[in-house]
């Protein structure tokens, strides 16, 4: 086992919600939550409902590009108090893009005490504008400074770093080691730091632009306990595990042909099947390989968030808490 | 609603590179010298290129000075194709190229009259040669030989040379290389004067990671070769004008140097490895 491997440590992501448009599209809803300690913020959440533009859902449902908001006061986000008072500091809103039309909108909330190390970047390309992909946005938690520095001053080329990776594959990319790798191309600044992983998702958003959502890590707070990455088959009917990371067990290797998930079938089949994040509160039930591993693992919660491009399904990525 | 699709022109780009591949035939097929490059430099930039020997730095260099002529992609100056050397690219070598028969002035004025004989006069054209070589501080030679200076002042009058011609661009392949250190940081801060002076737009290529960050608005970072390409880009933002004594302890500049020097001795150090 990974001497780094930790258990049981606080994850950089306390809050993750998921919101879906209305019957008539004309809001968006609650569809699913997992609050962690902030129960009471999910409370209030689970009453509300954004339209387009409104609070930091409806943003990014407005904008069709994710957004980090990283001030609340003052914004447009409509639950300032009652984040404050459950030590949320930071929302990542993801919105899902099937074409031109949304799924859904992920919202993952972070807080900066003084334990809350790693950082979420943005990065874009615009490509009537540049061949680069450039900083969009970041949070970086109580991370130092001169990692956020280096990172506002760099840009990558299609397949170069993490975040040129999964631009040009459309897929998740993940370093377990960002130290020992030639891939992160900011490894020197992100260890000073403690920064260790990195996970890269490429963002299903409208119109020509290209974003992805960098999770880097920290040893004392991992962004999640357990992530992996599933692929579909050819006709889109089966989901196999291509990999991912534990925080308890350490490397995830990639399942085998015949362990797979049938579309529809649990929380990461539903995901694959509607195209819109899912949450299943008991990792443990889960069928199959998932549930097995989640269960070894002592894991309470699975996130099921789906990659698309251009529409279409690319991978499902399952975040375990 | 009827859309304004008509592209608008960027005044402050000098330079395009679009999809640029340069390939070598040689005796076992051909050779991917470079792939996929795309950069765009803007007026009165500083850009250096940086990288492993064989990466294509010059191969690049050369092409934008029209020396050679890429396999693929188009490159543009102030939105004009590039088919071949001109007076609006200065180009400076590591080697000075100076006529060694010729005095110092007379070097300088060979270009300028190349340049602007159709319009000048012989007196005028001889003022833009000695202005071209006090900005490099070699108004004291003007009627040496290059034999009978040293290797940083063969540098400047090639340096003067190149800027008399008032060129779009001055093209750089590591000019201050063969110099010793002393020389060589004498020249640099000397350049960064120049440079300020005429707002020239610059791209220089170099192996030397210190004289990339004290120098460049942006350094572009090259992959080992074969078919090597852009994998980095790194813009610097430390105030001008610079001094290297202060920058020397400047937190920003170590940082800058520190990404540079992991770029091309950690992630690509010279046998490429697989990403």
């Amino acid at each position: 086992m990974d001497a780094a491997v930790v258990t049981g440590k606080k994850t950089f992501i306390r809050v993750v919600e998921v919101w879906v448009p209305g019957n008539d599209r004309s809001t968006l809803e609650f569809s699913a939550g997992l609050y962690g300690s902030a129960e009471r913020f999910g409370a209030i959440s689970r009453q509300m409902c954004f339209g387009l533009g409104e609070g930091l859902p409806g943003q990014a449902w407005l904008d069709g590009r994710p957004i980090v908001l990283k001030q609340f006061a003052g914004a447009n986000f409509r639950r300032t108090q009652a984040a404050h008072a459950e030590g949320l500091t930071c929302g990542i809103a993801l919105p899902v893009f099937a074409g031109d039309f949304l799924t859904a909108v992920l919202v993952i909330f972070c807080g900066d005490d003084e334990a809350h190390a790693g950082a979420i970047e943005l990065w874009s390309n615009d490509p009537a504008a540049s061949k680069d992909m450039t900083l969009d946005d970041g949070y970086y938690g109580s991370t130092a400074d001169a990692f956020e520095f280096i990172s506002r001053r760099t840009a990558f080329r299609q397949g170069h770093g993490l975040p040129g990776l999964a631009w040009e594959s459309r897929l998740p990319v993940f370093q377990e080691d960002l130290g020992k790798g030639e891939r992160f191309l900011r490894a020197d600044s992100a260890i000073k730091v403690g920064i260790n992983r990195g996970f890269v998702l490429p963002c299903a958003t409208r119109g020509a632009s290209t974003y992805v959502m960098a999770f880097l890590s920290a040893m004392a707070t991992p962004i999640v306990r357990r992530f992996e990455t599933w692929l579909p088959d050819a006709d889109g009917e089966r989901l196999t595990r291509a990999g991912g990371f534990c925080e308890v067990s350490g490397t995830v290797p990639a399942g085998d042909d015949r362990d797979f998930i049938e579309r529809g079938q649990g929380t990461l089949g539903r995901a694959a099947f509607s195209g819109v994040p899912m949450v299943g509160e008991s990792a443990a039930s889960e069928p199959g390989l998932v549930g097995r591993a989640a269960s070894a693992a002592g894991l309470d919660a699975v996130v099921a968030v789906p990659v698309l491009h251009d529409g279409r399904l690319r991978a499902v990525v399952a975040w375990y808490f | 609603m009827l859309v304004n699709s008509s592209p608008s022109i960027n005044t402050r780009r000098t330079l395009q590179i679009q999809d640029v591949g340069m390939v070598f035939p040689t005796k076992r097929g051909p050779f991917v010298a470079l792939r996929d490059i795309n950069l765009e430099v803007q007026r009165g930039e500083f850009v250096t290129l940086i990288g492993h020997s064989g990466c294509g730095k010059s191969t690049l260099l050369n092409l934008v000075a029209g020396l050679t002529t890429p396999s693929s992609g188009i490159m543009l100056l102030q939105e004009r194709e590039l088919t071949g050397p001109g007076p609006d690219r200065g180009v400076v070598f590591q080697n000075h190229s100076l006529l060694p028969w010729l005095s110092c002035l007379d070097n300088v004025l060979l270009a300028v009259e190349r340049v602007f004989s159709e319009k000048e006069g012989k007196a005028q054209l001889r003022e833009r040669a000695l202005a071209a070589l006090d900005l490099v501080g070699m108004s004291h030679a003007v009627a040496k030989r290059p034999q009978e200076i040293s290797g940083g002042m063969k540098q400047r009058v090639g340096i003067a040379r190149a800027l008399a011609m008032e060129p779009k661009m001055l093209l750089m392949d590591e000019p201050f290389g063969a110099l010793d250190a002393l020389t060589r940081a004498r020249l640099q801060d000397e350049l960064m004067r120049i440079v300020a002076t005429t707002g020239a737009t610059v791209m220089m290529v170099t192996h030397d990671v210190d004289e990339a960050v004290l120098l460049s608005d942006r350094i572009v970072m090259m992959t080992n070769g074969p078919a090597a390409t852009i994998g980095e880009v790194l813009r610097v933002d430390l105030p001008r004008p610079r001094a290297r004594v202060a920058l020397a302890e400047n937190r920003d500049y170590v940082q800058y140097r520190k990404e540079v020097i992991d770029f091309l001795y950690t992630r690509h150090s010279h046998v490429e490895k697989a990403a």
